[in-house]
């Protein structure tokens, strides 16, 4: 019957047409930068470098590898015509050895030339730890951090210590340059001077006393990605002079693979530098070497960040109706779905962004200490006027204050409205995204106690600062359900300042459990004026 | 070589014409599936735990394409083919028509399969069968057969004889 239903729909389709290489090497180095991203994973093995470092001794000695690189051991005396975007064979043009605590006779820009011989063959978009020889190149600098905004954080649980660290790279010299965003390593050292022969390696992360493997080679990551030219790459940053590129990176320490030197930053028992190595792209394809500009900074200080887990720790069992304690926060403990929890690792990756798959959990209502967050100034409400039925639409305009002592991270944050917050959730009753408002005409407090929450596979990862404020607008979008329930949005807005009750609910990663969630609850005042 | 490298450049070596026909059966263009099975290799071998066998990655390929094809927001840059009559196909609509009418699953697996609600596989079909109201092929639709014929069960593998 359906026959020629089939017949239309495998109309063109070719069983033996091959996939385009093009889309296994862009898929390679997505997955590359997933899985670099992926950093509070630490192998914690030690990688061993010193083999490695003899090959980029012997490299070192013919630098030319690198396609129209002259090999001059000085810049050129001559002033050439400056490159509109500078590539990795203009800085190759004109390099020369870096050594360990040796300054230039005058400022230039810090890399690394890396020969991609002798990697594993067939390695493009894997990382893969190796020595380099340490080069000065170009003139003048030309990539340095950013000191205002480069940061880390440390959040630390019983044996588990983790430091977020924040950096952005600017571009300080006169001209564009091209960089693979996908091969950016972010390195977190306490001795950045000192020679080592181990690190820990996770992607396109590591953590060492420090990156001098000798007194000419230093470590890094390299993926042959970054050997190939810049118009097959996924991904490429052209930095003109002045603008900046970011990104963050997790290091983990806990008592399965403890790192030294993150559980002594989080401490307070060693400084922190943060290096940033980040390929430039080349003109020709294929490179025989990976060069990269290298940046460090020494953070003047890595303040406590307030965790999930400790608050986690110290929570006291809430029940419905029960007034605030002093120094108290309403907050509940969640485990997160099966069906959700890869996605949303992904998403916290940075990975994710299509899908908003929702699933309810029930979970246990807290008292954590406090507070953490509190109402600015109640909400506001914005109803569009005169647009159409189906497209009418509601705004609850809301804010809250940091007033932890701390720094906090947090995956997520969204508004629940409670219809009647006074009673609990009667038989039916199911939580509905209205857009990214969480909505029940009820309440989300189960006869037993227990509350429900609606988690997504959505996370958008971002650290608040104490005495910081954040100022939202949830929009509740009459058609979009997440449920067959139908819902009342005009009911639920008037409830507010009546029987039902707006709540700021904000997601706290806990990284001694992934598999659960820590969300704090920041009730709302009733609507002002808008 | 990384393990999930290894995996993903024998997988594509080996198993990439089918995965690309399995796109191809799912979005009706080449383009399309080009990008489709690209954003599956991606979601699959991004996962903290990647596949471990070329077998095991085309299972989790099967159900990575028919997540991501439901949820294709443009259909392709190329131009529709006139006599093609599914060209008034949305992503989504072509896409779930393709499980039901080639994978010859119902309704509950496809949901299963491509991570959507039930309801929103019921309302694609629908609406499918109403945009092609007065094509070549509507006399072999009906609404009846779409949400309640198929199979139940469901073989985790993309390899099939589509003729």
């Amino acid at each position: 019957m359906s026959r020629g239903v089939v017949d239309a729909l495998t109309r063109g389709a070719d069983p033996a047409a091959p996939l385009s290489p093009d889309v296994v090497v862009r898929a390679r180095s997505r997955i590359a930068a997933a899985r670099r991203r992926r950093a509070s994973w630490w192998a914690g093995a030690s990688v061993a470098l010193l083999a490695a470092a003899a090959l980029a001794v012997g490299t070192w000695a013919q630098p030319a590898q690198i396609p129209a690189a002259a090999a001059s051991p000085t810049p050129s005396e001559t002033p050439a015509a400056r490159p509109s975007i500078l590539r990795a064979e203009d800085l190759a043009a004109a390099m020369e050895p870096r050594a360990r605590a040796v300054e230039p006779d005058s400022v230039r820009q810090a890399g690394l030339l890396c020969p991609l011989d002798g990697l594993p063959s067939g390695s493009l978009g894997s990382a893969v730890g190796t020595s380099c020889g340490s080069v000065w190149m170009g003139e003048g600098r030309l990539l340095r951090l950013d000191e205002s905004f480069t940061r880390a954080t440390a959040y630390s649980f019983g044996d588990s210590s983790v430091v977020m660290v924040t950096w952005m790279a600017v571009n300080s010299g006169p001209v564009p340059i091209a960089l693979d965003p996908a091969g950016a390593v972010v390195s977190l050292v306490t001795d950045p001077g000192a020679v080592t022969d181990t690190a820990y390696q996770s992607g396109f992360t590591q953590v060492a006393s420090s990156l001098w493997l000798g007194d000419q080679q230093r470590m890094t990551v390299v993926t042959a990605g970054a050997a190939v030219a810049g118009s097959s790459l996924s991904d490429v940053w052209v930095l003109a002079p002045g603008e900046s590129a970011s990104g963050e990176a997790t290091f983990v320490s806990h008592s399965d693979t403890p790192l030294t030197q993150v559980a002594d930053i989080a401490a307070g028992r060693a400084e922190a530098t943060v290096v940033v190595q980040i390929p430039v792209v080349p003109a020709a394809s294929p490179a025989a070497n990976v060069l990269l500009v290298e940046a460090e900074h020494e953070l003047a200080d890595v303040p406590a960040g307030l965790s999930g887990d400790v608050l986690a720790a110290d929570g006291v069992p809430r029940a419905m109706g029960e007034p605030v304690p002093d120094g108290a926060q309403a907050a509940m403990l969640c485990e997160i779905p099966e069906v959700l929890r890869e996605d949303r690792e992904l998403a916290q990756d940075g990975q994710l962004t299509s899908s908003g798959d929702s699933a309810e959990s029930v979970c246990a209502p807290l008292w954590v200490p406090g507070p953490v967050f509190a109402d600015h100034e109640g909400t506001t409400i914005v109803t569009d006027e005169g647009a159409p039925e189906d497209t009418t639409r509601t705004r609850v305009l809301w804010s809250v204050d940091h007033k932890a002592h701390a720094t906090v991270l947090t995956d997520n944050w969204s508004l629940l409205i409670e219809g009647v917050a006074s009673e609990v959730r009667t038989e039916g009753s199911a939580l509905t995204r209205l857009g990214d408002t969480i909505v029940t005409q009820t309440s989300a407090w189960l006869p037993d106690g227990r509350r429900v929450a609606l988690l997504s596979t959505q996370a958008y990862r971002f650290e608040m600062e104490p005495g910081s404020s954040l100022g939202m607008e949830s929009t509740l979008f009459p058609g979009m359900l997440t449920s067959d329930q139908p819902v009342d949005a005009g009911f639920l807005v008037r409830s507010l300042g009546d029987a039902g009750v707006a709540t700021v609910l904000t997601e706290l990663p806990l990284f001694a459990d992934p598999s659960r969630v820590l969300i704090l609850e920041t009730p709302l005042g009733a609507p002002v004026d808008g | 070589m990384k393990a999930w490298a290894r995996v993903l450049e024998e997988l594509s070596r080996d198993r990439g014409p089918t995965l690309l026909q399995d796109g191809y059966l799912l979005t009706g263009t080449h383009h399309a599936a080009q990008t489709l099975v690209e954003d599956a290799l991606v979601a699959v071998f991004s996962r903290q735990i990647p596949p471990s066998t070329v077998n095991d990655a085309e299972a989790a390929m099967s159900r990575a394409l028919r997540h991501a094809a439901v949820r294709r927001s443009h259909v392709s840059d190329a131009p529709a083919d006139p006599d093609d009559p599914l060209a008034v196909l949305t992503p989504r609509e072509r896409a779930v028509l393709a499980m039901r009418y080639v994978d010859g699953v119902a309704v509950p697996v496809i949901a299963r399969e491509s991570g959507l609600r039930e309801e929103s596989v019921r309302d694609a079909l629908i609406s499918a069968i109403a945009r092609l109201e007065g094509s070549e092929i509507a006399g072999e639709l009906s609404v009846d057969d779409a949400l309640h014929g198929g199979s139940i069960a469901h073989e985790d593998t993309s390899v099939r004889d589509v003729r």
